[in-house]
């Protein structure tokens, strides 16, 4: 009888201890890791059985979307060949082309992709930044907003040329959302530069992120936001910019002026279930400003935090889970 | 019964089995010391436990165009790099979990793994 409730003893321990391997391997499954793609940094941090395979699907992805579909100066991209002549594209960047129009109109073209010309005009990060004349800056912005797309045929009038820099990082989330799902990949964080996919299979999983001071480090926020599974992007005017005489010219223009957005706002993250609408609606509201992007976030069913120029925090209304992470910034109802 | 292993030692080997995996089980899952992770073209080419750095010291890295790294306990930075740009030199210090700093044009980025996770990540 001893003998018989040493061995079940026995039996049980080896039980648990199988019970302990097996359920540490489930919860370890994950894998973290970064490289380089559309001119930044993209890190991956992904729990899931599959989740290596996941990172590795989404960097070939990610690094064939650059160099075949959005990039401007790779001659394989189809963008490249738009802005060279050709008018006839792929069915699945032609999709892309479509909502991006949609985002245009929407936005009255605070968001507009057919700014090439005027992007490469002012130069703004590429070393040989000026301020051009204003006749330079006309031309450059005339029928910008004038590109067309019917079915896969895309109509440039002469002289515009397609940047799609703006929304860029954010398709590049949607298309590494794709791919966590094929992957049922239980949970994610993938960072393509400033733009972040949070992904969960878990509808309550809370994700906690860093909204940057637009006076710091890229490492120091101003805000915390905790929100669940979504794509968040944020666009300022402190990301990329030069100097003359003392002024300072950033790189998010205002499509309507040719010269750099001034709204009042230092930077401005949107939420959306897309990324491409978060990317997109980022920079729209920083040429917007406060006032009239509230309408539009509302149509696209997205949620904001603005920073203005006097280091104030705003959000849309209804938004939850801020708190403001540095004294020099206060939230403002 | 069989008489080379008694019930009482079947017992003991596996409570010892099970007390080691607990322990390995715990040690694996506690959170570990931030490492500053050295990328070189997607590869891992270093990693570094900064808890366990007493002197300071530079890291010049096989890469083109060339960047040295500046190794601190419980910090890592660019220190200096002969891209055009230099954003990876005025990053600054990389201290918690997350802190990324990348020089493009020689395909290095440096990220902290593991310790204390604060945020999930940074927009900016």
């Amino acid at each position: 009888m001893k003998n018989k409730v040493i061995t079940a003893a026995a039996v049980l321990c080896a039980t648990v201890l199988v019970a302990i391997i097996a359920f540490d391997f489930f919860m370890s499954a994950s894998f973290s890791s970064s490289f380089i793609a559309m001119n930044t940094t993209v890190s991956a941090d992904i729990k899931g059985l599959k989740a290596e395979e996941a990172y590795r699907e989404i960097s070939e992805e990610l690094k064939w979307l650059d160099s075949f579909l959005l990039s401007r100066t790779s001659e394989e991209s189809q963008i490249y060949k738009l802005n060279n002549g050709k008018t006839d594209i792929d069915p699945e960047p032609a999709k892309l082309l479509s909502s991006i129009k949609d985002i245009e109109e929407k936005s009255n073209f605070s968001f507009c992709v057919g700014l090439g010309q005027l992007t490469d005009l002012w130069g703004i990060g590429t070393g040989s930044a000026r301020l051009p004349r204003a006749d330079e800056i006309s031309s450059a912005i005339k029928d910008a907003e004038k590109w067309q797309i019917s079915g896969n045929t895309v109509d440039l009038p002469d002289g515009v040329k397609l940047d799609l820099g703006a929304a860029g990082k954010g398709i590049g989330c949607d298309y590494a959302s794709d791919i966590l799902q094929k992957y049922k990949c239980k949970s994610a964080v993938v960072a393509v530069g400033g733009s972040v996919l949070l992904h969960s299979t878990d509808k309550d999983e809370v994700f906690t992120i860093g909204i940057r001071n637009p006076k710091g480090d890229i490492n120091e926020p101003a805000a915390i936001i905790e929100i669940k599974a979504c794509c968040v992007s944020t666009s300022g005017t402190y990301e990329r910019f030069f100097e003359q005489d003392g002024k300072r010219y950033h790189h998010i223009f205002d499509p309507s002026t040719g010269y750099p957005a001034k709204s009042g706002l230092q930077s401005v993250t949107v939420i959306s279930s897309s990324g491409l609408v978060s990317d997109a609606l980022s920079t729209a509201c920083l040429v917007l400003g406060f006032e009239e992007s509230l309408p539009l976030l509302k149509e696209f069913d997205a949620q904001a935090v603005f920073i203005t120029d006097e280091n104030k925090v705003m959000t849309t209304p209804d938004f939850e889970g801020l708190k403001i992470a540095d004294s020099n910034f206060t939230l403002v109802n | 019964m069989n008489k080379l292993i008694k019930p009482l030692d079947l017992l003991l080997i596996a409570l010892l089995l099970l007390g080691g995996t607990g322990f390995w089980f715990y040690a694996k899952h506690s959170t570990a010391h931030a490492a500053a992770v050295i990328y070189i073209d997607g590869e891992v080419y270093q990693s570094i436990s900064l808890e366990k750095v007493e002197e300071p010291y530079e890291l010049p890295l096989p890469c083109s165009p060339r960047a040295t790294l500046l190794v601190e306990k419980g910090a890592v930075s660019f220190k200096e790099a002969e891209c055009s740009d230099k954003v990876c030199v005025n990053t600054g210090k990389l201290t918690k979990r997350g802190d990324t700093a990348a020089c493009l044009p020689a395909k290095v980025v440096v990220t902290i793994e593991n310790g204390e996770k604060q945020l999930d990540a940074m927009v900016y």
